[in-house]
């Protein structure tokens, strides 16, 4: 069966987690930036069908899908860590989910582990840019 | 009154819908909206004022009275605003009628205030865009059209509010309008919004209004808006849009993440409820303000919309200068930061209120029960043939009294007539089992976890939840053979399913709060205070997933619950069902 939105994205995180790239929470408009990148980009063995259908709204500066952010958020308080104490700039998986979720990935076929990689790739870049990117908005202590 | 019909060529699902809406008012009100309307008899006042308990004495124009004399409005007046609340809260009966009075109010509130900081601004906007009309008469309309959206911006609920909205939403035909609406404005817009944009859209309304000018008595007054209204505009802003990107901060007072809808109902809702919760509204006013800002516009939703609705198509500008895609200059509502304290009050207002009244497990309860009877009656209309334009029509005869109809009360199905008794005594479920992102203390977390977030996956949260239901019916039956034989009846007839609330959102205020610079993307809320620690502990500790059920089915459901869960989520351990249990003690 083709990934889910939400089973693209926990399985994503979990290799995000596995290579040590901060997963972005706090400025969601990362996530929205890749996955719009990603539905616009066809033709990729692997590429799940699902990003196709993927909605974003258009009323702000960045494209944002509702499913998305909601989903990034039920991830967030179910699983970042333990729910009882998450971190809030990023996400992070505990070392049991990630391990389950890693197992769904090494289940899945040859095209989807290479899709899995150039996405890997791609976010990689865009958290970093969007690091960047936020870091500008920091207030100095001074204006707080 | 001038309209716009081309708006929804291409979109047959809302062009037939209006219509459908406009026959359907045309043949239940014929004295309102028949070709021989009656309505109204007497002469108009040019404006009336009315009392409210939450926003004080308020005056009203002769359009806003002709909308509230008529049904679309009066019937709001038989729909609580809070559904089925008041089984917890009994004070909690105030309805959608004053709700939308209240809305229209606060709606032209912060107009005003945005007036007081922004006029020259607003007055160039439309020097561009109306200028035909002097600025002063162009602000009296647009201000006419943003009170009458207010007014209007609920005329789509049917009975118990959402509770309802949950089941027509499903219908095929609301799917394809919300689809449609979607294409056109490039946003995502509920079910109940749809409806109440096509009312709005209809000619019922357009003639109704056009007739009443007939009637008007009295000398017009200096704040008068003489001129015409376009009631596209009004439709427009109840979906969230208008005729050019730099009015866009009108949409965003109607329909946006702090808009004047959330500013009354926060503050009626827990005043009805008796929960003493406030914000600071003066402070509110006193802030709010105009700031550019950029929509982007990438699949050409926004250009396709302009070129149709706007008389003077505004400029796209190509991706560059900070932006990545193809973007329009706009004017939104923002608040600066050192009315932050106003912010953060609203914030803690909504979760409390959440946590309180919308998400208690009774209300959660009352209003379970209700979806599943009007998921019966609407099973029932489809065996006997009735077409989803046909169950529509229904919904929008529903009010809250449709409850204590002959319909509901001596159905000839077991399962209505007995969920609507109970509803009515207060005979509601219990709940069995309670877990969320908190309930971690176990040693199979992940397991939960993985559970919790398939259930907010778009692709399979629906198939998960029924499967963990049909399961708990299976198994109900393997406990007592007499519930069966079909599993979706030993679920009716034990009064049990898993309840999956929506958590309350607060992402949008991101883009609320300004740099303070003037122009800006608007700053990330959490940078200035930590709303994302709130909310994101709010949502761990006091959101739960639920499994409910009749009293008299509680111990039978805790042990097919029990079984099916091991079956489907895969915790096997009995530690986790201790403590998700819940017992009276």
């Amino acid at each position: 069966m083709p990934p889910t939105l939400g089973q693209f994205v926990k399985e994503l995180t979990a290799l995000l987690e596995d290579k040590r790239i901060p997963i972005p929470f706090k400025n969601e408009r990362s996530w929205h930036f890749l996955f719009y990148e990603l539905k616009k980009e066809k033709g990729s063995p692997g590429r799940p069908s699902f990003l196709d259908e993927l909605q974003f709204d258009w009323d702000g500066p960045f494209p944002k899908s509702p499913e998305l952010s909601d989903f990034l958020h039920s991830l967030h308080w179910n699983a970042s860590v333990s729910a009882s104490n998450p971190h809030y700039e990023t996400i992070t998986l505990s070392e049991e989910v990630k391990d389950l979720w890693m197992k769904k990935y090494e289940r899945e076929d040859a095209n989807t582990k290479a899709y899995f990689s150039l996405v890997l790739d791609r976010a990689r870049k865009e958290f970093g840019q969007e690091a960047v990117a936020g870091s500008s908005h920091e207030l100095s202590p001074k204006s707080t | 009154m001038s309209s716009r019909p081309n708006l929804l060529d291409g979109f047959p699902t809302l062009s037939s819908l209006v219509a459908q809406i406009d026959r359907y008012l045309t043949n239940k009100y014929p004295d309102f909206f028949g070709d021989n309307a009656t309505h109204p008899y007497l002469p108009i006042r040019r404006s009336k004022v009315v009392h409210d308990n939450v926003w004080g004495t308020n005056k009203f124009t002769w359009r806003e009275l002709v909308v509230i004399d008529s049904p679309i409005v009066q019937r709001l007046r038989d729909i609580h605003q809070v559904g089925l609340g008041f089984q917890v809260y009994p004070s909690a009966r105030h309805t959608r009628f004053e709700h939308c009075l209240g809305v229209v109010t606060i709606a032209s509130r912060v107009f005003d205030a945005i007036l007081q900081r922004n006029e020259g601004d607003v007055e160039n906007i439309l020097r561009v865009l109306d200028p035909e009309r002097a600025p002063k008469a162009a602000i009296a309309k647009i201000r006419q059209e943003l009170r009458i959206a207010a007014l209007l911006h609920d005329a789509g609920h049917s009975l118990y509010s959402h509770t309802s909205e949950l089941v027509y939403s499903r219908l095929d035909l609301l799917r394809s309008a919300v689809r449609e609406i979607r294409t056109i404005t490039g946003k995502e817009k509920g079910a109940g919004e749809v409806v109440s944009f096509c009312i709005a859209s209809t000619s019922s309304l357009a003639k109704l209004l056009d007739r009443a000018k007939r009637f008007l008595i009295g000398e017009t007054t200096s704040d008068e808006y003489t001129g015409e209204i376009d009631l596209t505009n009004v439709a427009l802003l109840i979906v969230g849009r208008t005729s050019h990107p730099f009015l866009q901060f009108l949409a965003d007072i109607v329909s946006s993440g702090f808009d004047a809808d959330k500013l009354d109902y926060l503050i009626r809702d827990a005043k009805a409820a008796g929960l003493p919760l406030s914000y600071d509204i003066d402070r509110y006013l006193y802030a709010v303000h105009l700031e550019k800002d950029k929509i982007i516009d990438d699949e050409n939703h926004l250009q396709n919309f302009y070129g149709v609705v706007s008389r003077t198509p505004p400029v796209r500008k190509p991706a560059g200068g900070g932006a990545r895609y193809p973007y329009y200059e706009s004017y939104r509502l923002r608040l600066p930061r050192k009315a932050i304290n106003a912010v953060e009050q609203i914030i803690i207002c909504k979760m409390m209120l959440y946590g309180y009244l919308y998400h208690h497990p009774k209300v959660r309860a009352a209003e379970g029960l209700l979806q599943r009877l009007l998921m019966e009656l609407v099973s029932r209309w489809k065996e006997g043939g009735l077409s989803d334009r046909q169950i529509l029509e229904n919904f929008l005869d529903f009010t809250d009294s449709a409850l204590f109809s002959t319909e509901v009360s001596r159905c000839p199905d077991e399962h209505i007539r007995s969920y609507a008794y109970r509803i009515r005594n207060r005979l509601l479920p219990r709940e069995v089992y309670r877990f969320g992102g908190g309930t971690t203390s176990h040693a199979e977390g992940d397991l939960l976890a993985d559970f919790l977030t398939d259930l907010k996956d778009p692709g399979q949260g629906e198939r998960i939840a029924f499967e963990l239901e049909r399961a708990i019916g299976e198994e109900l039956i393997n406990l007592r053979t007499e519930l069966g034989p079909k599993w979706k009846d030993a679920l009716l007839k034990a009064g049990v399913w898993l309840d999956i609330p929506k958590p309350p959102k607060f992402e949008d205020i991101d883009v609320l709060i300004s740099s303070g610079e003037g122009s800006s993307d608007g700053v990330q809320i959490a940078q200035v205070f930590p709303i994302s620690h709130w909310t994101q502990a709010y949502t761990a500790f006091r959101y739960y997933v639920r499994i409910f059920s009749f009293s008299e089915y509680r111990d039978l459901t805790e042990a097919a619950a029990k079984t099916a869960m091991q079956d489907v989520i895969g915790i096997k351990g009995d530690r986790f069902y201790q403590e998700v249990r819940r017992i009276r003690s």
